[in-house]
């Protein structure tokens, strides 16, 4: 069998482990929250799409915004079908009923947590998960931690259930699944990588140490579960509540003064005051001419609008980008950069506006730099962050190369991408000559590789 | 934001240093990290100290970077009765016309070898002060600039110190750097028997690169860009030997501008118009180790200048990016 498809297995596998270990959380979860109205299929979904939507789109090479971006479209997009299949199926999809539903759960909330804003709060947990599978690599250092981590998340799951006597579990039929699915991956991965878990002298003993470990997180399951009571629940979701109504009283001042009103009216955030603890809204001991409501109605408007043009452009942008640079017939024709020759030309003219403002306050104000410089510079930093989370911190005397060379000892699979990464910031830095879009974007696809290829220490 | 100012080609420079070090690499077997730093010194219009044991090519060197570069070469054996008239020349009456004339002294030629600098007496070392600075002598009021390019290369014997005297303060700072061949590997040695079984290759050896050439390429290296940090991590370096416990004497600011221009030679022979943190590091020892007096109880622990000066760079930051989870480690 290929190395990609051994790998995908792998990645599958660990997916089916997770999904075990959140489908016995989500259970109680959902017994607690909602009274089992949600079904846990339909919590886990999110999961899922996220999984699959990031590993499709891994290959586009996007950079981090426009994957952020795209997430939260379709996360905001995924979570809403979800929630009107599973809970409004009647209601068309434009109803104002719908499309009010979770502002209005989130107004709810002292008064309890709906079935809606359950769904929407878990997907918000889940969606990272799946992005996260998507994109690490998978090995068996991978494998082992996913295994402690699910079942630490099982124990502890089963012991609250045995302590609310929830009986919501009535068999251990998922919990064998997800250690079944555990053994398989350890051990493909283990057999594949002949690696070991553990470094140093203590690297022949993993099986020992891996047994060890699992008493010991039975232990601390056996003790969560004991602490798992309704006062102690009760007690932990109290300072949440007083949270909570601090910034409901926040979001009446938004609906009284601003753009908003009408959006957030209908959400009786009042409501939930009732049985608040403290004195009522302060916000209302201002008063303040009307145009200031006004002003700030028209400001928040536009800054909405903004964010979604750009997220619109930023977006569309790239697509047609990688469209024209997929599917151009003529192999002589240079594909223009429809994001790179409007955008550039956007921030190069705010950028001398900024730059002419700042003169005018301030003469000499210091120089700022160029966007491809600030952006090898940046990749830098990044990078530096990264080799400190291998392990390999740069030491203030060590210049640039001096710590390629320590990095790619301990990377070395690595030193081809970070050799070009350093040369780069060594030119932009001390040469003042930094890329151009051709290469700044070779750049940026270099580093996207190093991060997401992950690269074990050696 | 970007610099508009023009940036030197020096991709002249790196063929230049390629064609001198190939050349000075046929008589000189190995040792082409020195031959470069020969070269930086002479780009910089700095002069050398090389200190070292003898019969390890230290004369050798001297003749064949003078037969490479087509310049005229004296050698100056410096011995205790040596006068400063030896060296700048004098005034001699001459019957025939029935005025006084100069004769110059060995010192008037391009590359100058002041062999064993050290036996001579303090006065006859004081005599190379002017000529090293100010590129001039002064003979019986009369001053005579020397020719360009000008570099002295001395050399000392680092044993044998009875009946020498050592080099002052205000001399040695006025060499760019100080040198040491060290023995050659085994292989090496090989090949220098092989090389100079029948006749010295230097005998065959021919000029590479004109006076011309050279005086025209210190002047792109001039222009090698240096970074407003770096001149800030150049200082910080200088300073910190002033402020390190073991140096008594830290670094003069000659030796600030003898390591910036050192480091821009340097940029620019390894083909870059701009100058790097590891240039600087690279350079600092010989640059600035001969110029540092330490302290009687580093001698007395047997740390030499050398690795005061390596724990001094490495004490002071180089200007890189700074992340939090960096610093955090």
């Amino acid at each position: 069998m290929s190395k990609v498809w051994r790998e995908r297995i792998l990645r599958l596998t660990i997916c089916g482990m997770e999904m075990a270990a959140l489908y016995v959380f989500l259970s109680l979860a959902t017994f607690k929250a909602t009274d089992n109205a949600v079904s846990v299929p339909a919590l886990l979904s999110p999961y899922l799409v996220s999984f699959v939507f990031n590993r499709v789109f891994f290959n586009f090479n996007l950079n981090r915004t426009a994957t952020i971006l795209l997430n939260a479209l379709v996360w905001l997009v995924g979570i809403h079908i979800a929630i009107k299949l599973q809970l409004f199926p009647a209601l068309p999809f434009f109803d104002a009923d719908f499309i009010y539903t979770i502002p209005r759960a989130f107004a709810a909330i002292p008064s309890g947590v709906r079935p809606e804003l359950f769904m929407f709060i878990m997907s918000l947990l889940i969606w990272p998960l799946g992005y996260r599978l998507a994109r690490i690599r998978i090995g068996f250092v991978i494998s082992l931690a996913e295994f402690q981590c699910g079942l630490f998340i099982i124990l502890v799951t089963y012991m609250i259930n045995a302590q609310i006597s929830a009986s919501f579990l009535n068999s251990p039929f998922i919990a064998l699944i997800f250690v079944a699915l555990a053994i398989f991956a350890m051990a493909v991965s283990h057999a594949e990588q002949a690696s070991s878990w553990l470094g140093g002298r203590h690297a022949t003993f993993w099986m020992s140490v891996l047994i060890l470990t699992i008493g010991l997180i039975a232990l601390v399951g056996v003790f969560a579960g004991a602490f798992a009571t309704h006062d102690f629940l009760d007690l932990l979701l109290t300072p949440l509540r007083w949270a909570w109504w601090a910034f409901s009283q926040f979001m009446l001042f938004l609906a009284e003064h601003t753009l908003m009103e009408n959006v957030l009216n209908p959400l009786d955030w009042g409501a939930g005051n009732q049985s608040a603890e403290n004195p009522d809204v302060i916000w209302q001991s201002f008063g303040y001419p009307e145009w200031v409501r006004d002003t700030l109605r028209v400001a928040i408007g536009i800054v909405w609008l903004v964010f979604i043009v750009f997220a619109l452009w930023s977006i569309s942008s790239l697509i047609f980008h990688w469209l024209r640079s997929h599917f151009i017939s003529r192999s002589s024709a240079e594909v223009e950069s429809l994001h790179g020759a409007f955008w550039d030309d956007v921030r190069a003219l705010l950028g001398y506006i900024r730059r002419w403002l700042a003169g005018l306050f301030h003469p000499g104000a210091g120089e700022r730099l160029a966007p491809e410089a600030a952006s090898v510079r940046h990749i830098y930093r990044e990078l530096l962050s990264w080799g400190a989370s291998k392990g390999v911190r740069r030491y203030p005397e060590q210049t640039p190369y001096e710590y390629l060379r320590t990095l790619s000892e301990a990377v070395p699979l690595a030193s081809g991408d970070l050799q070009l990464i350093t040369d780069h910031y060594v030119n932009t830095r001390y040469g003042l000559l930094p890329p151009g879009s051709d290469d700044l974007a070779n750049l940026r696809a270099t580093w996207q590789r190093v991060k997401r290829n992950g690269y074990s220490n050696h | 934001m970007e610099k508009t100012e023009i940036r030197p080609d020096v991709a002249g420079v790196r063929e230049i240093a390629e064609r001198f070090t190939n050349n000075v690499g046929r008589v000189i077997v190995g040792k082409r990290d020195i031959i470069e730093l020969v070269l930086v010194a002479l780009l910089s219009e700095g002069h050398i100290l090389i200190e070292d044991v003898p019969g390890i090519g230290k004369t050798m060197l001297a003749r064949t970077v003078a037969r490479s570069l087509g310049l005229s070469f004296k050698r100056i054996q410096f011995t205790p009765d040596l006068l400063p008239s030896d060296v700048t020349g004098i005034h001699f009456y001459n019957q025939k016309t029935g005025e006084f004339e100069y004769r110059p002294g060995p010192i008037i030629a391009n590359i100058i070898l002041a062999d064993e600098i050290n036996r001579a007496t303090p006065r006859t070392q004081s005599c190379l002060l002017e000529s090293m600075q100010e590129r001039q002598v002064t003979v019986d009021l009369e001053t005579i600039p020397l020719p360009r390019p000008f570099l002295i290369m001395a050399t000392q014997n680092p044993i044998e110190l009875e009946g020498t005297f050592p080099l002052p303060e205000a001399q040695l700072d006025r060499f760019l750097m100080k040198l040491k061949m060290g023995y050659p590997f085994e292989d090496e040695e090989k090949t220098i028997l092989s090389r100079f079984q029948e006749e010295s290759p230097l005998d065959s050896l021919e000029s590479v690169i004109t006076g011309a050439e050279l005086i025209a390429t210190e002047k792109l290296c001039r222009k090698v860009f240096v970074d407003e940090s770096l001149r800030d991590y150049i200082v910080a370096i200088i300073r910190a030997t002033r402020q390190h416990e073991g140096i008594e004497l830290g670094a003069s600011p000659r030796a600030s501008i003898s390591l910036h221009q050192a480091a821009q030679s340097l940029a620019a022979i390894r083909g870059r118009n701009y100058v790097i943190p590891d240039d600087i590091k690279y350079l600092s020892v010989p640059v600035l180790a001969h110029r540092l007096v330490s302290r009687t109880e580093m001698r007395l622990r047997g740390r030499t200048v050398d690795d005061t000066v390596r724990e001094i760079v490495a004490s002071v930051p180089v200007p890189v990016e700074e992340t939090s989870r960096a610093k955090r480690g």
